[in-house]
């Protein structure tokens, strides 16, 4: 009796004490992760992956994927995996809209993250306060989106173009202190036509006896600008200003090179540095060039003396086999900036916060990005540095990138909160 | 038994057209909402089908319709859907109007094109003047108040997809009253025999000029529900392939009978908005390939499908075996 | 008067337009259907003519090679594309109403479309070594390529081979005859539908040359054929569906046209085609070279 028992009492509590281990086990797991946390943060990425403008979305596709994935290696945002569901922005605003709503009701995503077009943003933004659903947008440049409503559900995690014109009309006028003579040729919706307006503001502002001799309106990534190079060659201006961008702009800066419009006269491109990599040593040397207002690119801050940069860069450049450009900075930017959000809503609550919780915490906060600090302001619109400098081929790279570079302070591009853009430009000095 | 299963199944899918809001998710409705602004100028075209002519410019009235919305929203900051609706039918009718007396001394391919020509004029001013239309950003249309009320948050997009369903249903009457009038049966005879209609005293040009102010009507009305259900409108409203869309879902559906273009209209809805999500890069070639298969096994589209099917129970069901 | 040049000279670098329409309007001439896929084969010829150009630089041979590759790629598309849509699907909706004919090429530009995303992904092409090749020139004070003279100087002696074929040859009279009037040519003993694959392949070969050509000037990237599609319909209305003088006119035209609106109205530059287009259809419906049809009873 005694020998049959033996085993069984063993058993049996080996059974137990194994089971009180799991549950031991199990009880840390769970608390480890935040009480009523969800199984996994949904998120929606919208970014141009087909057509024109697809070299320039997949940066930030690239960073996207890239910061995910070292998060959910550690662990996920405070114990939570994140999920992304990616979407096409190709398509125009009413297709965007519709895309927007799956997202929304159909994967039931947690929040949004992404829209690089200014019609597209627009054209969303009204919805996410209609669905109630947080929106991050990363890139899209109309300084309407931030100034024409009052958002909740909004937010934007890098500068508006406000701050490019004013660093593109500042940095003109040191390079050519006598300018006379301007033209413009930028894409026929929202981002062109503030974009231009607000350089020809800011540039008539620090020197009002610059003449505008013409402008060319051509359709968004429109692919063939012969007919307006040759009406640019017969304007004869000293300088040329456009915003034209991704495939886009690589398809402009040949057609035009070919024809000698840069000799002729000193342009500016402040999209110019996303093409460097595409356009290899075809880039024209002397091209007034810009990450758009971003407060750096993959050589400044050195990477060698700023650890989070140099982490980025070559964790980046292993990967996909090329340097981070402003669209995948401003990528990591949206997605830091969430993150951060989250964290400290975590904080602040105790548990997994809600929507409304993070989109407070979001308001006035700081986070860390490689090329420095990025700041929210109350009316959801963020800011920080940017730099400008001279388009100069690199052999050591193969491409072009900046020289004779310029960082210009927030308080020197980005209009104060609750001032209009329009306004602040007219008070330029 | 022949006319019995209308009668029934009428209310029936009346009955599952009004249910849909409190049994469907949020995301199928928004789904048939826009299938049903579509059906109404699939409907348009389906008409002129009917009558042996091919007509790529309706997205011209689709355009003036969501773009009446869209002005009233911008300019008049005007949302009430009693007074925008008949408004943009009226304006469809009106353009249609004008453009169909000469429209109407032209047919097959040269009515197609100069149906083209005359919409992309449309696009072409919706999009480059920048400061009046918006351009490419477009125009943001809110869901409408109903008679000068905002519904309460909940049932915003209940309200619009009711509004949007009585408009349908309206209009799919007064279609099916003007096809078995005179009229629709001279429609009908357009496509076998124009000289034959004049020997028989009626004018072919009153004819197609009928239509063609109805289809400019119907567009009209699927545009400003399109705008209301989207919320947002392009300038790609008035492009040709909208137009081809809407041939397209036309022969889908069958354009012999009303139902077809409201089945194509729903199935063209739900195929593109699945095959988007699987397969992004591969939707169009999905629906090409849709389109290649019923245009070379069943050019009567789906419905003629749907009748083939119940030609062949209602046959078993009288217990007569066809060799 | 340096406008004037300068207008002139850009309406002619609308090439790609003109080989597009001439094989669009000689579909039409042949076989009375307007091909809307048309300018899915016009894009094809521009990705194969771009790969393989790419390919031959990649393995660092000629550059002149280039312009080789890109004549072949064209002549690949045309010659596959061809026979196998006549065949397969264009022959059998021969005799049916307009709707289909008009929707089966239609749903040919949908496929086409796609194949393009799926065989050559999403992103876009560029190979400009052809086009800067050749170096530039100043004409009028402005700069232009020399690639871009050499697209007028082909597309003129290609527009020229076609018509002396169509005009002057054996084929051509054949061609002429089976356009005019089918049921006698077959009576006399033509293979109608030998003549018909013959006519598309000629057709689609012109597509995907205007592709080949244009494609060293621009970014090819999916969805780039739309426009210029829309605009080769405009050019075969206004100089006659069917007529090749009539499409090289109506080419010549609609790019002069265009070139002056950028140039003078900018916001009109889209709509002046469109109009034009409509103008010349009220008043005369068949296109300025296009034959009266006739109400057959």
């Amino acid at each position: 009796m005694s020998r049959f028992q033996k085993p069984y009492t063993h058993w049996w509590l080996s059974l137990c004490s194994i089971g009180l281990v799991v549950c031991i086990i199990y009880a840390a797991v769970v608390a480890a992760q935040t009480k009523g946390a969800p199984k996994e943060l949904k998120l929606g990425f919208v970014d141009f992956f087909s057509g024109s403008a697809a070299i320039f979305g997949v940066s930030g596709k690239n960073a996207a994927e890239l910061l995910v994935e070292k998060w959910n290696k550690e662990g996920g945002i405070k114990g939570v995996p994140v999920k992304m569901v990616e979407v096409d922005e190709n398509g125009g605003p009413d297709k965007q809209v519709t895309e927007y709503r799956r997202l929304v009701l159909d994967e039931k995503v947690d929040a949004i993250v992404g829209y690089t077009s200014s019609a597209n943003c627009l054209a969303i933004a009204p919805l996410a306060e209609e669905l109630q659903t947080l929106t991050v947008v990363h890139i899209c440049g109309t300084r309407r989106l931030t100034e024409e409503n009052k958002l909740k559900y909004v937010f934007r995690t890098s500068n508006h173009q406000v701050a490019d014109s004013v660093m593109a009309a500042r940095y003109v006028l040191a390079v050519k202190p006598e300018l006379k003579t301007v033209a413009g040729a930028n894409e026929d919706y929202a981002w062109g036509r503030d974009s231009w307006d607000d350089f020809k503001a800011a540039l008539l502002q620090l020197k009002p006896d610059v003449h505008i001799v013409g402008e060319v309106w051509t359709k968004i990534q429109a692919g063939e600008y012969s007919a307006e190079i040759s009406k640019l060659l017969s304007l004869k201006p000293e300088v040329v200003h456009s915003t034209f961008w991704g495939g886009g702009l690589v398809t402009f800066v040949k057609q035009a090179a070919a024809r000698e419009l840069f000799k002729n006269s000193l342009v500016i491109l402040p999209v110019l540095e996303q093409s460097f990599q595409d356009l290899k040593n075809e880039t024209p040397e002397g091209v007034i060039a810009l990450p758009r207002a971003t407060a750096g690119y993959f050589l400044y801050p050195d990477p060698q003396s700023h650890p989070l940069q140099k982490e980025f860069v070559e964790a980046y450049k292993a990967r996909f086999g090329r340097y981070p450009d402003y669209p995948a900075y401003r990528t990591y930017q949206a997605f830091a900036g969430l993150k951060a959000a989250y964290e400290k809503a975590m904080d602040q609550a105790g548990r997994w916060p809600k929507t409304e919780e993070v989109m407070k915490a979001f308001e006035d906060l700081t986070w860390q990005t490689p090329i420095g600090p990025v700041t929210m302001r109350a009316d959801h619109q963020a800011v920080h540095a940017g730099i400008v400098g001279l388009s100069k081929m690199s052999p050591q790279f193969g491409f072009a990138i900046m020289a004779q570079l310029k960082e210009m302070a927030v308080d020197q591009i980005m209009p104060p909160v609750g001032i209009k853009s329009t306004d602040w430009l007219k008070t330029l000095k | 038994m022949a006319a019995r299963p209308w009668l029934l199944a009428v209310p029936i899918v009346a009955g599952l057209f009004v249910a849909a809001p409190f049994v469907a998710p949020s995301w199928i409705l928004f789904i048939l909402h826009l299938a049903l602004a579509k059906f109404l100028v699939v409907l348009a075209v389906a008409l002129f089908l009917r009558g042996g002519l091919v007509s790529f410019g309706h997205a011209l009235f689709y355009a003036v319709g969501a773009y009446t919305a869209g002005f009233a929203a911008k300019w008049f900051g005007v949302r009430e859907a009693l007074l925008l609706v008949p408004l943009a039918g009226l304006f469809g009718a009106a353009v249609a109007a004008v453009i169909g007396l000469f429209m109407a001394r032209y047919r097959g391919v040269f009515f197609a094109m100069l149906n083209l020509a005359v919409s992309m004029i449309l696009y072409a001013i919706l999009l480059k003047f920048y400061w009046l239309t918006g351009g490419t950003d477009g125009l943001r249309v809110q869901t409408p108040t109903l008679l000068g009320f905002v519904p309460p948050r909940d049932l915003i997009r209940m309200t619009s997809y009711y509004v949007a369903l009585v408009v349908a249903g309206v209009m799919t009457y007064v279609v099916y009253r003007f096809l078995a009038s005179p009229l629709g049966y001279y429609l009908k005879a357009l496509a076998d025999n124009e000289i034959r209609i004049e020997y028989s005293g009626e004018s072919v040009q009153r004819v197609i000029y009928a239509t063609y102010v109805l289809s400019g009507a119907l567009g009209g009305l699927g545009g400003v529900l399109a705008a209301f259900t989207v919320g947002h409108i392009v300038p790609e409203y008035a492009f040709w392939t909208q137009s081809g869309e809407f041939v397209f879902v036309a022969l889908l559906g069958g354009y012999g009978s009303v139902p077809g273009p409201l089945i194509g209209a729903i199935a063209f809805e739900f195929i593109r908005t699945y095959a988007n999500k699987y397969a992004p890069y591969a939707w169009q070639m999905t629906l090409g390939i849709i389109m290649l298969l019923i245009i070379l096994l069943q050019p009567g589209g789906l419905w003629a499908m749907y009748e083939s099917v119940v030609a062949r129970f209602s046959r078993r069901a009288e217990g007569v075996e066809r060799a | 008067m340096a406008l004037l040049t300068i207008v002139i000279l850009d309406g002619f670098v609308f090439a790609a337009v003109l080989f597009l329409s001439v094989g669009l309007t000689l579909i039409f001439g042949v076989l009375r259907i307007l091909n809307i896929s048309h300018g899915g084969i016009y894009a094809l010829g521009a990705y194969l003519g771009t790969y393989l150009a790419l390919k031959v630089l990649d393995l660092g041979l000629s550059p002149y090679l280039t312009y080789v590759m890109l004549l072949v790629g064209a002549v690949i598309i045309g010659v596959i594309t061809g026979p196998l849509l006549e065949r397969l699907f264009l022959r059998r909706v021969y005799g049916q109403a307009e709707a289909i004919q008009l929707l089966l090429t239609f749903s040919i530009l949908l496929i086409l479309d796609d194949l393009i995303k799926l065989i050559w992904g999403t992103a876009p092409l560029m190979v400009s070594t052809p086009s800067t090749l050749l170096g530039h020139v100043s004409f009028a004070g402005i700069t232009y390529t020399w690639y871009h003279f050499l697209l007028i100087g082909i597309s003129i002696v290609f527009g020229g081979a076609l018509v002396w074929l169509v005009r002057g040859t054996r084929f051509g009279k054949i061609v002429v005859s089976v356009i005019n009037d089918r049921e006698i040519s077959i009576a006399v003993g033509i293979n109608v539908n030998r003549i018909y694959t013959l006519a598309f392949t000629l057709g689609a070969l012109c597509a995907a040359l205007g592709g080949a050509a244009v494609a060293p000037t621009i970014a090819v990237a999916p969805g780039f054929a739309v426009e210029v599609g829309v605009q080769s319909f405009a050019v075969i209305a206004i100089g006659g569906m069917g007529s090749l003088e009539g499409a090289a006119l109506g080419a010549l035209l609609v790019g002069l046209v265009r070139a002056l609106a950028i140039h003078t109205f900018p916001e009109l530059e889209l709509v002046v085609i469109y109009v034009l287009m409509l103008i010349v259809l009220m008043v005369k419906p068949e296109g300025l070279f296009g034959e009266v049809e006739l109400r057959r009873i």
